[in-house]
């Protein structure tokens, strides 16, 4: 197994790698690198494909060999997925591996454009077997990396479309009774065997199913972008993913699609739910949202008081939970997760727009409990974006994420200066950009802190981690520590 | 809704209480003419019956030779072979009668199988008629319910077993087997008929379902009975045909009938394994041919192989008609998948016993969470902490008749924790298990119903996701305040805490709760509150709070009581036949008053000598229950007053569930007396459930649910608490006021009838036929309410010396059982302090 081609090559910009399929040579000559190293250090694009027709759109993936990214957002891949892409073959072939990449780039949130350069011959296409792998590698990248209402209609509508579109030159009438009668005495059939290469793909997607299964869990947790964002650049991508070429197949395909109802969901507006307060200048920055990106996106708006939720000013009936179950993203407009619940733990995207309120004034005047600095700091938490409307707020509210440990290096890496996670808004601009293009933050793939809370609880962690051994290692590490601190006091 | 083109848009002769009974014919002359000269001796009305065969192009003179033979039979050649399907849309079209009936031609009916599937079809919302179909010998089932697969694929659970009267109640089912069944003639053809596509097999199903989402019902009625010889037609040729068939047919069903949330769940799932069940039983290697070039010719492959395969892309051929198909039937569909999901029985079947089909199933389902979604049947748990054996105390019987309740619509198992001694479940399994073997069945179980101490003895549950069911029929802390007086005051102290605990960890975490009275359910109420439970999360604005707690009281079997010996009278030293007796129909503990109870005995037996008070039993069965002081002073009163023996008589043991009906058959009067005090204002005694069971006139104290009600309902007297006097006249009039006596048992009679089982228990299987957890519980784990009363004992030495005080007090009231489970809690509770 060779390694990818990591390291950009000379003479490109620092911080840039080039990737290429079984560590293959570059289909684009470095000119075409100069120009796709310009788009991403003018932050145009965080990684650039090269595929022909490629005219620097936004593509979720194409199939490609060579793919230009920033070096510092690959690492956020795993390392089975860039082995692949070296040919290790674990997961799929190497050409889906890299189509893959780019999937999980947007689903972190990084741009990824098309640019026009050669495809090399394919040699993972000249054997059946190199294409069943093929078609059943794209069938696993399906079931990784769609969200759960896109997953099951788009993938039973490729599995169907691959069985038959490898079929197309074979007479599959041969077992119907009805239209094809007699030849029972004959045990088998012969057929094209390239007619079998799509139904054996779909079987071989099974063999590995409980792995993909895990790692369809981790990519679906750690993605920051929810399915919806990225539907127009799915829907672009699937028919070339899937192989659909000629205008019968992608017919077919479309055909499909409708029949799961993947067609509608892939058209559905983002679905967003806009929580604030019964009355106030919350209430009135909330209907003005609604009305602003009303024609981009679907919007509920529920007054955290009565519990009602109206979309396009007629109420619409259920609980507040299952509202906040049927969004894509979530706005909190001076209102906290209480008044969303649900939300805590909901996996979408959530922004906390504190722009109404003097956060200050606000945990000094309320009842005289500690519920609105608990409610503040449940928020810091848990927001993937936090608007305030001065610089005061904004210095307020960073030493609240702060304190919630959520200034990291996570955050900090891709953006040093903040405003992904804490942003001045008082034109309510932040506010509908985030409705449009919901993204969770950056250190949402984090695992929730858990810090021990005495010796006893940490040093049972201990025991549960490793055992004995583990906690005597422990201990004596600390007993250690504990003396250097004290020979370096003297 | 169906694609039927021989199904003509009419319209249609319709003759009012006429069956059209249709066989479709496929050169089988000899057994169509065999099954139609049955019909000589059925027991409906010639002139009401119209035969119709449909030769399917048989090119061998079958059309002639059935005309010729049974000439009554209207004859119709298709002129083409159209499948089961085709030709019975063919008889449909040319039917005059008001019904139609389809059966086999290698079937036969019984005699009433046309009057009672007649008779079921008054009901409007009956749909259609599966009719019970038992092998032709008549000794085996054929067909008594559906059941479907998650994948489209039907099946018969019960095919082959034994016709031992098991299946002789109507139901319904998700649909009848074509083999033999009905429907209404405008009915069938509004519906568009059996879908052709389908040509064979699997177009009932079909049919069925969508007869169930236009919301009509498919009733078995068992009187409907017909005999069938399995197969004969597909016995012709190779299996693969009828594999394939299979194949398409349930993927056809799937797109057709499932909603979009359904469908997107199941189909990614189906097509690859119905890939891999035609691969795996042709035992095929996909595998091969890596090496191959892409341009390589032909392969052989098993036809068997090729099943799934070629049903897949039927579907994908059928693409035109079906988009429509599916879109029609979505739009007039009237009840929700999740509503049908129990009449498919066992939706996660894999139904093929092929090692890899097998693991392929397996994975699927757990990808894309199969078994949750399908919770056609979920599996409950009953536990108890009593033990199960032929001597059961309160809520032991109580979990017994849950079990037994849920056991005929849900695969259940009954376990104690205590211990199991030769008794066997009627429709359900009974097991023991406690400590880490608990596990086992808490896995198997999607819903677990319990009372008492599960949560200490399973804390894995409470951050598990399972449903959980709290029976908190015994509110045991408000018991404690006076059982633990045994105890001493720090005893009594820790107990009620320890106890209050418990009750708040089940409060805490459990989705639904069952009590036994309205003022219990009050009182729960509060207590949830306390814990944070009540809420908007749990209970909308508006909405009831039988979402979260519903009333279950203690129940009366729905048998009737049957003497089979006298269990008092001439069997107990000192009682007579003619006595007139007295019974206390249960245990004898801390919150009770049996003193006054003596005392009033004493003073009635110097005016009638032969009153005779029972004490029916005074060592509960559980050896974990303590003997209470109040039975050693009631048995030390009665004997300072010289009654023992004379007019007072102690059972020293525990009588057997199945013989307490030959005791208190025995007795003229129920009686129960208590102190006044906390526990019986919320207190439910089961003991009077018997007294109701047995038709007896009741003497109770008043203050608790019954008691209260004993003399506006006219069922018996009740009396002030520690009031001899009042007792005693009481007693005397129940017991030598015949009048009385008889009209206040004719009252209980009609007073017992709302407390049978089966009604009491209608909540709860309400609840279990479409469990769900509680929303605040499923959505607030990361903010949990805290527990006010803290579960385990405080820390640092105050918690040592309050652990060793726990020691002792497990080791009185369950000894070193008990001993060991707690110990078992508090190193869990160390190990894994994330569940608390």
């Amino acid at each position: 197994m060779t390694s990818p081609q990591l390291s950009a090559p000379s003479g490109i910009a620092d911080g840039l790698a080039l990737v290429t399929t079984e560590g293959a040579r570059p289909a684009v000559g470095r000119a075409g690198l100069d120009r796709a190293a310009e788009l991403i250090s003018e932050g145009r694009a965080d990684a650039v494909a090269f595929a022909p027709g490629g005219v620097g759109d936004a593509v979720l993936a194409v199939r490609t060999s060579t793919l230009l990214v920033r070096a510092d957002i690959l690492g956020q891949l795993p390392g089975s997925l860039l082995a692949d892409v070296a040919g290790a073959g674990r997961s799929a072939d190497a050409s889906t591996a890299l189509v893959d990449v780019q999937w999980r780039l947007n689903l972190r949130g990084f741009r990824v454009v098309a640019r026009d350069g050669a495809l090399p011959p394919d040699a993972a296409l000249t054997t059946l077997g190199g294409r069943r792998r093929r078609l059943s590698g794209t069938l696993t990248m399906l079931h990784t990396n769609l969200g759960d209402d896109l997953r099951g209609p788009v993938l039973a509508a490729a599995q169907a479309f691959l069985v038959s579109s490898s079929l197309a030159a074979t007479d599959t009438t041969r077992l119907d009774l009805q239209r094809s009668p007699g030849g029972d005495d004959v045990a088998d059939l012969s057929v094209p065997a390239l007619g079998l290469v799509g139904p054996y793909a779909v079987d071989q997607s099974l063999d590995d199913l409980e792995r993909t299964t895990r790692t369809r869990e981790r990519v679906q947790f750690n993605r920051r972008v929810p399915d919806q964002t990225l539907a127009p650049l799915l829907s672009a991508a699937l028919p070339g993913l899937l192989g659909a070429s000629t205008p019968s197949e992608r017919d077919t395909l479309a055909a499909l699609m409708r029949l799961v109802g993947a067609d509608t969901l892939l058209t559905a507006p983002l679905r967003v739910l806009v929580v604030a307060p019964d009355d106030g200048p919350a209430r009135e920055l909330a209907l003005a949202l609604a009305g602003r990106v009303g024609t981009q996106v679907t919007v509920r708006v529920v007054a955290a008081e009565s519990g009602t939720v109206s979309q396009d000013g007629v109420t619409v009936a259920g609980p507040v939970h299952e509202h906040t179950d049927w969004a894509d993203a979530i706005a909190l407009v001076g209102t906290t997760l209480d008044d969303a619940p649900g939300a805590a733990g909901a996996h979408v995207p959530l922004c906390a727009d504190l722009t109404t309120l003097d956060i200050g004034a606000w945990l000094r005047t309320g009842p005289r409990t500690r519920y609105r600095a608990t409610a503040l700091a449940d928020l810091a938490k848990r927001a993937d974006l936090v608007l305030v409307a001065d610089q005061l707020q904004h210095d307020m509210l960073l030493g609240t994420l702060a304190g919630m440990g959520r200034i990291n290096a996570q955050v900090y890496d891709l953006d040093p200066t903040l405003n992904s996670l804490v942003t001045l808004d008082a034109t309510g601009d932040a506010l509908a950009g985030f409705c449009t293009a919901p993204m969770r933050a950056a250190d949402s793939i984090l695992p929730p802190r858990r810090l021990p809370t005495s010796t006893v609880a940490l040093a049972v962690r201990y025991l549960r981690q490793g055992g004995i051994g583990f906690l005597a290692g422990k201990v004596a590490a600390r007993v250690r520590g504990r003396l250097r601190r004290q020979e370096t006091s003297r | 809704m169906s694609h039927a083109p021989h199904l003509t848009p009419g319209p249609h002769e319709v003759r009012d209480g006429v069956v059209s009974v249709i066989l479709v014919n496929y050169k089988g002359a000899d057994d169509t003419i065999a099954c139609l000269t049955y019909f000589d001796a059925i027991d409906w009305p010639a002139d009401r019956l119209e035969l119709i065969v449909v030769d399917n192009d048989s090119q061998d003179g079958s059309a002639e030779t059935i005309a010729a033979a049974v000439p009554h039979a209207r004859v119709i050649e298709s002129g083409a072979n159209l499948g089961f399907a085709g030709g019975c849309n063919v008889g449909v079209d040319h039917a005059t009668g008001q019904y139609v009936g389809f059966i086999n031609n290698d079937a036969r009916p019984g005699p009433t199988w046309i009057s009672a599937a007649v008779a079921a079809m008054a009901d409007p919302h009956v749909g259609a008629v599966a009719s019970k179909v038992l092998d032709w010998d008549g000794e085996r089932i054929d067909y008594v319910d559906g059941s479907l697969t998650w994948f489209g694929m039907g099946y018969k659970r019960e095919a082959e077993r034994p016709d031992d009267g098991s299946y002789d109640v109507a139901r319904d089912v998700l649909f009848g087997t074509g083999a033999a069944m009905f429907v209404p003639a405008e009915l069938f053809r509004e519906v568009g008929g059996f879908d052709e596509r389908f040509f064979m097999f699997y177009e009932d199903v079909d049919l069925g379902w969508r007869l169930n989402l236009l919301g009509y019902k498919v009733r078995y009625v068992p009187q409907s009975l017909a005999y069938h010889r399995h197969h004969v037609t597909m016995k012709k040729f190779g299996n693969y045909r009828e594999t394939y068939l299979l194949e398409r047919n349930a993927l056809l069903s799937m797109v057709k009938n499932y909603d979009d949330d359904s469908l997107a769940r199941t189909l990614p799932a189906a097509i690859p394994l119905a890939v891999r069940r035609g691969v795996g039983r042709a035992g095929a290697d996909t595998s091969e041919f890596d090496d191959r070039p892409a341009a390589a010719g032909d392969a052989r492959v098993s036809k068997m192989a090729l099943t799934g395969v070629y049903a897949v892309d039927y579907l994908v051929e059928q693409l035109p008609t079906l988009l429509e198909s599916r879109r029609e039937i979505q739009a007039t569909r009237a009840v929700a998948d999740s509503d049908l999901f129990p009449l498919f029985r066992q939706a996660i079947e894999p139904a093929y016993p092929i090692p890899s089909y097998i693991a392929a199933h397996s994975a699927l389902v757990d990808a894309f969470g199969l078994d949750s979604w399908f919770m056609s049947q979920p599996r409950v748990l009953v536990v108890t902490g009593e033990p199960l054996s032929d001597r059961l105390a309160g809520p032991a019987i109580r979990a017994w008749e849950i079990a037994r309740a849920l056991g005929s619509s849900h695969p259940v198992r009954l376990l104690s924790t205590a211990g199991v001694d030769d008794v066997t479940g009627d429709g359900f399994d009974v097991v023991h298990a406690s400590g880490v073997d608990l596990r086992t069945h808490t896995d198997w179980a999607d819903v677990i119903v319990f009372q008492g101490f599960l949560l200490e003895g399973a804390p894995w549950l409470t951050a598990s996701e399972k449903i959980l069911v709290a029976d908190i029929y015994d509110p045991m802390h408000l018991e404690q305040l006076e059982q633990a007086k045994d105890l001493g005051e720090q005893g009594r102290t820790e107990a009620i805490r320890a106890v209050t605990g418990v009750l708040n960890r089940q409060l805490a975490r459990a989705d639904y709760f069952l009590c036994a009275s309205d003022k219990q359910r009050d009182f729960w109420v509060g207590q949830l509150a306390a814990l944070g439970r009540i809420s908007p999360l749990t209970v909308p604005d508006g909405a009831s709070l039988d979402a979260l707690i519903a009333v279950v009281p203690f129940g009366i079997q729905d048998a009737d009581p049957v003497q089979a010996r006298h269990g008092i009278r001439g069997v107990v030293d000192g009682i007579g036949l003619d006595d007139k007796i007295i019974i206390w129909g249960g245990g004898v503990y801390n919150w009770f008053d049996p003193l006054t109870l003596v005392r009033a005995v004493g003073r009635l037996a110097a005016r009638h000598d032969n009153v005779r008070l029972y004490f029916m039993g005074m060592k509960h069965p559980n050896p974990g229950v303590p003997d209470m002081k109040i039975a050693w002073e009631t048995t030390q009163l009665a004997d300072e007053l010289g009654l023992t023996g004379r007019h007072v008589f102690f059972n020293s043991g525990w009588v057997p569930y199945a013989e307490r009906a030959d005791v208190l058959l025995d007795a003229d009067v129920g009686v129960s007396t208590h102190f006044e005090h906390v526990e019986t204002r919320f207190s439910f005694r089961t003991r009077i459930l018997d007294y109701l069971w047995t038709h007896l006139p009741i003497v109770a104290t008043t203050g608790d649910s019954f008691g209260n009600i004993l003399d506006a309902e006219g069922i018996g007297r009740g009396v002030p608490p520690e009031d001899v006097d009042a007792l005693e006249a009481a007693l005397e009039e129940m017991l030598y006021d015949d009048q009385a006596a008889a009209q206040a048992r004719e009252q209980v009679a009609r007073y017992a009838e709302q407390f049978r089982w089966a009604r009491v228990l209608s909540p709860l299987l309400d609840f279990a036929a479409t469990p769900q957890r509680a929303p605040d519980i499923a959505l607030a784990t990361q903010s949990r309410p805290a527990d006010p009363v803290p579960a385990g004992a405080p820390g640092g030495l105050a918690g040592l010396r309050a652990y060793a005080r726990l020691l002792v007090h497990s080791l009185r009231t369950g000894g070193l059982t008990e001993v060991a489970r707690r110990a078992r809690g508090f190193v869990q509770r160390r190990l894994h302090p994330e569940h608390y």
